[in-house]
């Protein structure tokens, strides 16, 4: 039960910058996912954590210790590793015991650390055992195992060490989908139950945004934006955050910025949108008449209706069941409209007009991708 | 039926090849077994089954297959421990450690002979370089057969660093990276995650390197000759030397003696160490 703070923690592998001055304060019993398509130093940042890499610059704490120098198994943090990692030639038992056997603990009531009895590792074993449903299971082999199965395992072995915080290194992508969904509530649960700070690695933003009380979003080993799932879905600080969460992405298009008696819109060459006025905290030079402006707006925001400010054409549908893809070009630019599934579908090569919330047109920077309103 | 004729004919080569280089050579020697040979080798005679008998318990066979016992004990433990600690300590990511590996599987490449004149410089009793070296001395019985024993060691190191290599290769680092963080040292991550799980390799090499002692002979003829005073006398030397006509039959019982203790020995030791090791996920 501690907080995990970076403090400008870079991590070089020779010229290569993997982790790049990340600075991120994860609080106690906060369930953080780290998200970011491969290669965006995630993993390399969770890494840093467990004490499995060694980190270049920057300092690292875990509660109120400096780890940078501790060893890993002197960090108080446990990991389920993207393939479990689970001893093939031990079972499920001695699987869950591993983490007891040499460390030491600091058991309630006492305060220097020991090793523990063997008493006290099966009360521990059996415990976390239990609390994951693997009772019948602890005689057998990984190899004797479901894939689910042995996500459990690694979950065991992950709490019977009662650690600080709690490493996942994507563990639940060799599942299959409908497991996967499963196993996303019954985290949410253990996180609940456990009440202890969870670091959480994905590319899976469904992952992220179902489970996470906050999600920092990573891009070529620099953090792009934290916060709450909603919020980072609804104000997306750049475009590439605007681009990476939501499915469909959302859509983004080269504009420029109309003041018209007072009134912000976006033109975007076969109509204009309104903008709601921006927030007190822009500044307004930023956002004069003329400026280049990326436009962002999500599928679910865009409607086809008649007689809406600016011109499309349909050049495709696609149908999903319970609602409607329909993508449209915008001089030039493919932006994808979300629909419900009832009524007449629109056709191929349908020329008609889409309107928008203002409240939801998103305005970025074209050079820096920074948000503008 | 169709089928079936198609699947003998796709094993139809390597049932010629085993046939004439392995069962008909098999097979002839057990019929050799059965005959004894003139003294020009010109007409032999059947003597039937209790050749089997007679040779099998002879004192000649027993002492070879003694010693070809302890050319085992002295090459396989030591071979397979060094090995393994080169292994180990070469199964890193190191700038330059591929020169290392390189230079410890180096006598992959090295055939027996060669093996036993580097030997032969070494620890030959009038010329080599330590022939002083009292506890390796090709000139005592009592300590011949170490030395012998050394240059199959030293031979088949390479061999057994390049397939223990490749057995730590194969283990996931997410494991070794969860013992880490399960705090286990490098002793304690040894026994109870590398070996357990490089077991399915260990066993491999156990049965060949003892295969290889039993048949060990290069390096006796090389550098002993089966001397002093017969102390090096494995079993394949004995059956080599049996050349003479009149022992050939004698040999042929001694060769199929030998065939039927390793198949014995390997079959136990599958055995035996089946129940140790841990084959795949």
């Amino acid at each position: 039960m501690s907080e995990v703070i970076f403090e400008g923690i870079t991590k070089r592998y020779d010229d290569v910058v993997a982790v790049d001055q990340l600075s991120l304060e994860i609080l106690d019993e906060e369930f953080m996912v780290l998200l970011g398509p491969s290669g965006c130093g995630k993993t390399t940042a969770l890494r840093m954590v467990a004490g499995l890499e060694a980190i270049t610059d920057g300092t690292l704490r875990i509660g109120d210790r400096v780890v940078n120098d501790v060893e890993a198994k002197d960090r108080d943090v446990s990991m389920v590793f993207q393939s479990y990692a689970l001893y093939p030639h031990m079972t499920v038992t001695k699987n869950i015991e591993s983490p007891l056997v040499a460390r030491s603990f600091v058991v309630d009531g006492e305060t220097e650390p020991r090793k523990l009895t063997k008493a006290e590792r099966a009360t521990r074993v059996q415990d976390a055992a239990a609390s994951l449903g693997l009772e019948d299971l602890m005689a057998r082999k990984p190899a004797a195992l479901s894939g689910g199965q042995r996500q459990r395992v690694a979950l065991a072995r992950a709490i019977v060490s009662r650690p600080a915080a709690f490493l996942m290194d994507e563990p639940l992508s060799n599942l299959d989908a409908k497991l996967r969904a499963q196993t996303r509530l019954e985290l949410v649960d253990l996180h609940r139950r456990l009440a202890t700070t969870f670091l959480y690695v994905t590319h899976d933003q469904v992952e992220a945004m179902t489970m996470a009380t906050r999600i920092a979003i990573m891009s070529e080993g620099r953090l792009q934006q934290v916060g709450p799932p909603q919020a980072v879905y609804e104000r997306p600080h750049n475009l590439f955050v605007a681009r990476f969460i939501g499915s469909p992405p959302m859509n983004t298009v080269a504009g420029r910025l109309v003041i018209d008696q007072g009134e912000a819109f976006v033109d975007l060459g076969t109509g204009r949108f309104a903008v709601s006025a921006p927030d007190a905290e822009v500044d307004r030079d930023v956002l004069a008449d003329g400026t280049d402006v990326i436009a962002g707006v999500r599928p679910e925001h865009l409607t086809i209706e008649v007689g809406g400010p600016v011109e499309a054409t349909i050049s495709g549908v696609e149908w999903l069941g319970h609602e409607r893809h329909v993508m449209c070009e915008i001089a030039g630019t493919t932006v994808i409209v979300r629909q419900p599934s009832e009524g007449p579908a629109p056709h191929l090569g349908d020329r008609l007009r889409l309107g928008a919330l203002p409240h939801e047109m998103h305005l970025f920077d074209p050079t820096t991708t920074e948000r503008l309103n | 039926m169709k089928d079936a004729l198609l699947g003998y004919a796709f094993i139809l080569p390597s049932l010629v090849i085993f046939g004439a280089f392995f069962f008909y050579p098999l097979f002839r020697l057990f019929y050799l077994g059965l005959y004894q040979q003139n003294r020009f080798g010109t007409s032999q005679r059947y003597v039937g089954p209790s050749q089997y008998t007679k040779v099998l318990s002879s004192k000649d066979f027993l002492d070879g297959l003694s010693i070809s016992g302890r050319y085992v004990l002295l090459t396989v433990p030591l071979g397979l421990v060094l090995g393994v600690m080169l292994a180990v300590s070469a199964n890193r990511r190191l700038r330059g450690i591929k020169i290392f590996q390189t230079i410890f599987a180096s006598t992959v490449a090295t055939s027996v002979a060669v093996a036993s004149v580097v030997f032969f410089v070494l620890i030959n009793p009038q010329v080599g370089y330590f022939r002083d070296v009292g506890f390796l001395s090709l000139s005592n019985p009592a300590t011949a057969l170490r030395g012998v024993a050394l240059s199959s060691v030293w031979q088949n190191l390479g061999l057994t660093f390049v397939i223990t290599l490749a057995g730590l290769q194969a283990v996931p680092e997410e494991i070794y990276e969860a013992a880490t963080l399960d705090g286990y040292g490098p002793i304690r991550r040894f026994f109870r995650v590398t070996l357990p799980l490089i077991s399915p390799t260990m066993m491999f090499l156990v049965v060949v390197l003892v295969v290889f002692a039993f048949q060990a002979f290069g390096q006796v003829d090389i550098l002993t000759g089966g001397g002093p005073a017969g102390s090096t006398e494995t079993l394949v030397w004995k059956i080599w030397h049996s050349t003479n006509p009149l022992d050939q039959g004698t040999g042929s019982v001694m060769a199929i003696g030998l065939f039927a203790i390793t198949l014995v020995v390997t079959g136990v030791q599958f055995g035996l160490l089946n129940r140790r090791v841990h084959y795949g996920s």
